[in-house]
C-alpha cells in the first residue's frame, strides 16, 4: 500500500510539536512583569503584610475657608507649552468605560482641551464597564496599558496599587502648586482618603456622592395615608435634621404601604439599597461597618453592625414593608410607577425628576439619624489614576486635571453621565444648583458642607485588594437575613468567618 | 514477454505515482492549514498553557509561581464554594437534561405528525432559539419579577395567591432558571435533530407493526425509540455537557444568588478568573471540571452499547 511521504500521522505529530512549542512563548509572556523595578515585588509584599496606616483624619483635612471663596479662586490654568517629543504632540492614552454614546460631552471636552494644549492628543480606549477592570489588568500585564487608568469603583484602587498598575500622584501634586493650593482642597477628604494607601495618594475620585443614602419618597401616598412627612421644605429646599431620627422614619414608613382592594400590596413601603454601599450606610448609623478603616479586619459581627442588620431585616420580616427581594431591582420602574413609597438611592435626583415627571409629588430626605447621633455616610466614587508605565506622565497629569476640574464635574453630570464631581465647588456652583436644586441644598447642606455637616466617611475596603471576592461573599451570606432564613447574628458570624478568611489571604 | 511489454507500456513508474499522491496530499493540508493553525494557537495552545497554569498561582500582575497540585488540594479541601457549586450544577443538570430531552422529543413527534401548518409550528417553536439568549434572560427577569412581573400577576388573577419570589428567592431561583432553560431547549437544535431522526425512520416498520396490531405506544416504544436511539444518544451527550456548563442565565439574572442558590460551577470559574484574578486556581477548577465531563461522557458511551441501535451495525 502506498503511503504518501507527508502522511496524516506525520501531520498529527507536527501539530502536537507546534502546539507544545507555541506554549513556550505564551508562558514566557506570562512570566514577564512589565513596568516593574527590581524592588517592585518586595514593595507589594510589604504593603500587604504591614497594616495600612490610617491617613489624616478627614476632619483635619477639611478646608477651613468658605467654599464660596475657594470657588472664586481659579482652577489650575491650562498649562500650555509643555515639552513635546521633538516638537511633535504626544498622545496620551486614556482608558475608561463606554459612556456618552452620542459623544455629546466627551467629544467637545477633549476637543476644547486639545485646542488649549496643542502638544497633547488624547486617545480614548473605552471598554464595557463590566469588562474594564479585568482588561486594564491584562493590558498592564502585557505592558500595553495606556497613561490614564479608570478605577471602576474606588476600592479597586487597592488592587491596582498592589498589582503595580498605577503610580502615586504625590510628586505631581506637590510640583503643581496651583493645583495643590486651589484644587486639591476642593476634593472631599473622605474621598481622597479612599484613594490614599500608606500615606500616598494613588488616584482621584472623578465623581462622588455621599453614598446610597438619599431617601426619595412619594409625597402623594403619604399624604393620602394621613401620615406626617419627612421634615423637608420642598419649596425653600431646607430640611430640619433635628426631627429626622430613625424613630421618626419608622413612624412614617408603615403608612407608606398600600394594600389594594384585591388584597394585594399595590405600593410597598420601601425599596432599600443593599450591598456594599447601602447596607454599610445603615450599619454606620448604628456604629457598625463592613471593615475597619485600614481594611484588615471585618466588623460585620460587631454588636453595632448586628443592630444595623436587624434594622434592615425588619423591613421584610417584622414590618413587612420591603419590596420583595430581587437580585437586580429596577428602581427606574419601581419608584416612578408608584410601587414603592420610599426608595433609597444615590445622587440621582435629576434622573428621578425625568422619570417621575408629574405622575406624583415626591421629596428627598437625607438618611435618618441613628444611635451614633450623626448622619452615616460612605462616600462613593469611581476614579482615575496614572499608570505606572506612562510614557508621558506630565501630559497625562494635565489630562487628569481636565477630568478632575470643576467644569468637568458639573458638565459630566448635567450631560447625564452619572454622579457629579467629588468637589465642594461643584456642588456649590450656581450652574449645578440650578440643574440639581435638591442635591445642592438638602443633600449638600446636611451631608457635605464642611461648615455644617460631619466629615464624609471613606469607603473602607479590603487592604489586600480582594474587594470583589469579599463583597460577593458578604452579599450572598447577608441575603439570608433579608429573606428571614437566618438571624442577623448567625449571618454576621458566618460572614465574619468567611470574609476574614478572604482578608487574611495574600494580596490579590 | 509480449504481455510484459504491453503491461510496461501502460505502467506508470512508482516514483511518478508517489509524487502525484504527495502533491495531492500537500494541497489538502495547505487548504486545511488555516483551521489547523487557528486550532493550535487559539485552542490547543491555550489548553496546554492552562494545564501548566493550573499548577501555579498566577494573578496576571506577577509571574506564575509553581505550586504543584496546591490548587487542586485547595479546591477539594479549602474552597467553601467548590462542593456547593458542583452540587448545584449537577442538580440543575439532573432536572434539565431529562426534561429538556423529553420535551424536545415530544415537540419533534408533534411536528412529525404531518398536520397542517407544520412549517409554521416549527418556526414558532424554533423562535426562542433565534432570540439572543442574554436578551431573552432580561425579558424573563421582567416576566418573573415578584412585584410587577406578568407571571405573578397571572397567578394572582387565577388563584388569588401571591406568586413566589422567583429569582429573588433562594427556594425559587433554581426552578426559575430551569424554567428558562426548558423554554430555550425544547424548540431549539435538539428538536430539529430529533425531527430529522424521526423522519429517517422507515415508514414500512410502522405499517408492519400496525398490521400486527401494535398500538401507538407500542409502536413508539418498540420502533421509534430504538430507531432514533443514535439521535437520542447524541442529544443526550450534548444536553449533559451543555447543562453542566450552564453560565449565562445565572450570570445575567442572579449573579449566582440569592444566597448562592444559583452559584453554578462555571460561574465559580468565571468569578475566580475574571473577578478575583486568581488565574492559576481558575485553571485548576476548569481542569477538574474537564475531567468530570470526560468521565461522564465515557460512562455514557460505554452505556450506549446496551441501548443504542445502529442499523447495519455488526456485533
Amino acid at each position: 500500500m502506498h503511503i504518501p511521504a507527508f502522511s496524516r500521522r506525520r501531520l498529527l505529530g507536527w501539530s502536537v510539536g507546534i502546539a507544545a512549542a507555541s506554549v513556550t512563548p505564551l508562558l514566557a509572556a506570562c512570566s514577564q512583569t512589565p513596568g516593574t523595578s527590581t524592588g517592585s515585588s518586595s514593595s507589594s509584599s510589604s504593603s500587604s503584610t504591614s497594616a495600612a496606616q490610617p491617613t489624616t483624619a478627614p476632619a483635619a483635612a477639611a478646608p477651613t475657608s468658605a467654599p464660596a471663596q475657594l470657588a472664586a479662586a481659579p482652577t489650575t490654568a491650562p498649562a500650555a507649552g509643555q515639552s513635546t517629543t521633538n516638537g511633535q504632540p504626544v498622545t496620551v492614552v486614556m482608558h475608561s468605560w463606554l459612556e456618552d454614546p452620542q459623544d455629546t460631552f466627551w467629544g467637545p471636552t477633549i476637543k476644547s482641551f486639545q485646542q488649549a494644549h496643542p502638544d497633547i492628543i488624547i486617545k480614548r480606549e473605552w471598554f464595557p464597564r463590566n469588562d474594564m477592570h479585568t482588561k486594564e489588568l491584562a493590558l498592564a500585564a502585557t505592558g500595553q496599558i495606556g497613561d490614564i487608568v479608570r478605577v471602576n469603583v474606588a476600592p479597586l484602587i487597592s488592587e491596582l496599587q498592589l498589582k503595580n498598575v498605577v503610580q502615586p500622584l504625590d510628586s505631581y501634586i506637590k510640583a503643581d502648586t496651583s493645583w495643590a493650593q486651589n484644587d486639591q482642597p476642593q476634593f472631599w477628604p473622605g474621598n481622597i482618603n479612599t484613594y490614599t494607601i500608606q500615606g500616598q495618594q494613588w488616584g482621584y475620585p472623578i465623581v462622588g456622592h455621599p453614598g446610597a443614602i438619599e431617601y426619595f419618597y412619594n409625597i402623594d401616598v403619604l399624604t393620602k395615608a394621613g401620615s406626617t412627612l419627612p421634615p423637608a421644605d420642598m419649596t425653600n429646599l431646607t430640611f430640619d435634621y433635628t426631627k429626622w431620627k430613625i424613630a421618626d422614619f419608622l413612624e412614617i414608613l408603615p403608612k407608606g404601604q398600600v394594600v389594594g382592594s384585591d388584597g394585594r400590596v399595590s405600593t410597598y413601603g420601601i425599596l432599600p439599597s443593599l450591598g456594599g454601599e447601602g447596607t454599610v450606610a445603615v450599619l454606620r448609623a448604628y456604629g457598625g461597618n463592613y471593615y475597619n478603616l485600614d481594611g484588615t479586619k471585618t466588623l460585620i459581627n460587631s454588636a453595632e453592625s448586628i443592630e444595623g442588620l436587624q434594622f434592615l431585616s425588619d423591613y421584610w420580616n417584622k414590618l413587612k414593608v420591603g419590596v420583595p427581594m430581587q437580585t437586580n431591582p429596577d428602581w427606574t420602574q419601581i419608584f416612578p410607577s408608584g410601587r414603592t413609597t420610599f426608595c433609597v438611592l444615590t445622587a440621582v435626583a435629576g434622573t428621578v425628576t425625568n422619570l417621575v415627571k408629574d405622575k406624583f409629588k415626591w421629596g428627598l430626605a437625607p438618611p435618618p439619624i441613628g444611635p451614633v447621633g450623626k448622619p452615616a455616610t460612605q462616600v462613593s466614587s469611581d476614579g482615575i489614576a496614572m499608570s505606572k508605565i506612562s510614557k508621558h506622565p506630565e501630559q497625562a497629569w494635565e489630562v487628569m486635571k481636565m477630568c478632575l476640574s470643576k467644569e468637568f464635574g458639573i458638565g459630566r453630570h448635567i450631560a447625564g453621565l452619572g454622579s457629579p464631581g467629588s468637589r465642594y465647588d461643584v456642588w456649590t456652583d450656581p450652574t449645578f444648583k440650578k440643574a440639581e436644586p435638591l442635591l445642592a441644598s438638602i443633600i449638600y447642606d446636611n451631608l457635605i458642607d464642611p461648615k455644617k455637616a460631619p466629615p464624609l466617611q471613606p469607603w473602607s475596603h479590603p487592604a489586600n485588594g480582594r474587594f470583589f471576592e469579599a463583597d460577593t461573599a458578604m452579599t450572598n451570606i447577608l441575603q439570608d437575613v433579608w429573606l428571614g432564613k437566618k438571624t442577623p447574628k448567625a449571618a454576621a458570624d458566618e460572614a465574619a468567618t468567611t470574609v476574614q478568611g478572604i482578608l487574611d489571604k495574600p494580596p490579590a | 514477454m509480449a504481455q510484459l511489454a504491453a503491461t510496461q507500456s501502460t505502467y506508470q513508474p512508482a516514483r511518478h505515482r508517489s509524487q502525484m499522491a504527495r502533491r495531492e496530499a500537500l494541497v489538502a493540508y495547505v487548504l486545511l492549514l488555516p483551521w489547523i493553525l487557528g486550532f493550535i494557537f487559539f485552542v490547543a495552545g491555550p489548553i496546554v498553557a492552562s494545564l501548566y497554569l493550573s499548577l501555579t498561582t498566577y494573578n496576571i500582575a506577577q509571574p506564575p509561581q509553581f505550586i504543584g497540585i496546591g490548587n487542586f488540594v485547595q479546591a477539594f479541601t479549602q474552597d467553601p464554594l467548590f462542593w456547593g457549586a458542583l452540587a448545584k450544577t449537577f442538580l440543575y443538570a439532573i432536572i434539565v437534561v431529562p426534561t429538556g430531552v423529553a420535551g424536545a422529543l415530544l415537540v419533534a413527534i408533534l411536528l412529525n405528525q404531518g398536520l397542517r401548518l407544520t412549517s409554521l409550528y416549527r418556526a414558532l417553536f424554533f423562535l426562542p432559539h433565534l432570540t439572543p439568549f442574554v436578551a431573552a434572560v432580561f425579558i424573563w427577569e421582567w416576566l418573573l419579577d415578584p412585584t410587577f412581573g406578568f407571571i405573578n400577576n397571572v397567578i394572582w388573577v387565577v388563584s388569588h395567591v401571591q406568586g413566589p419570589g422567583w429569582l429573588g428567592s433562594p427556594d425559587w431561583a433554581m426552578p426559575a432558571l430551569i424554567l428558562i432553560a426548558f423554554w430555550a431547549i425544547i424548540g431549539g437544535d435538539m428538536m430539529l435533530i430529533f425531527l430529522a431522526g424521526l423522519q429517517g425512520v422507515p415508514v414500512e416498520l410502522y405499517e408492519v407493526a400496525s398490521l400486527d396490531g401494535a398500538g401507538a405506544w407500542r409502536r413508539f416504544w418498540n420502533i421509534t425509540l430504538p430507531m432514533i436511539s443514535p439521535t437520542l444518544f447524541f442529544n443526550s451527550i450534548l444536553a449533559v455537557i451543555g447543562a453542566l456548563q450552564t453560565f449565562t442565565t445565572a450570570f445575567v439574572a442572579t449573579s449566582g444568588g440569592p444566597s448562592y442558590a444559583t452559584y453554578f460551577y462555571a460561574l465559580h470559574i468565571y468569578n475566580t478568573a475574571f473577578s478575583y484574578t486568581e488565574m492559576g486556581y481558575a485553571c485548576a477548577l476548569a481542569w477538574i471540571f474537564f475531567i468530570i465531563l470526560i468521565m461522564f461522557t465515557y460512562v455514557q458511551f460505554r452505556a450506549s452499547n446496551r441501548w443504542v441501535y445502529y442499523a447495519g451495525e455488526v456485533k
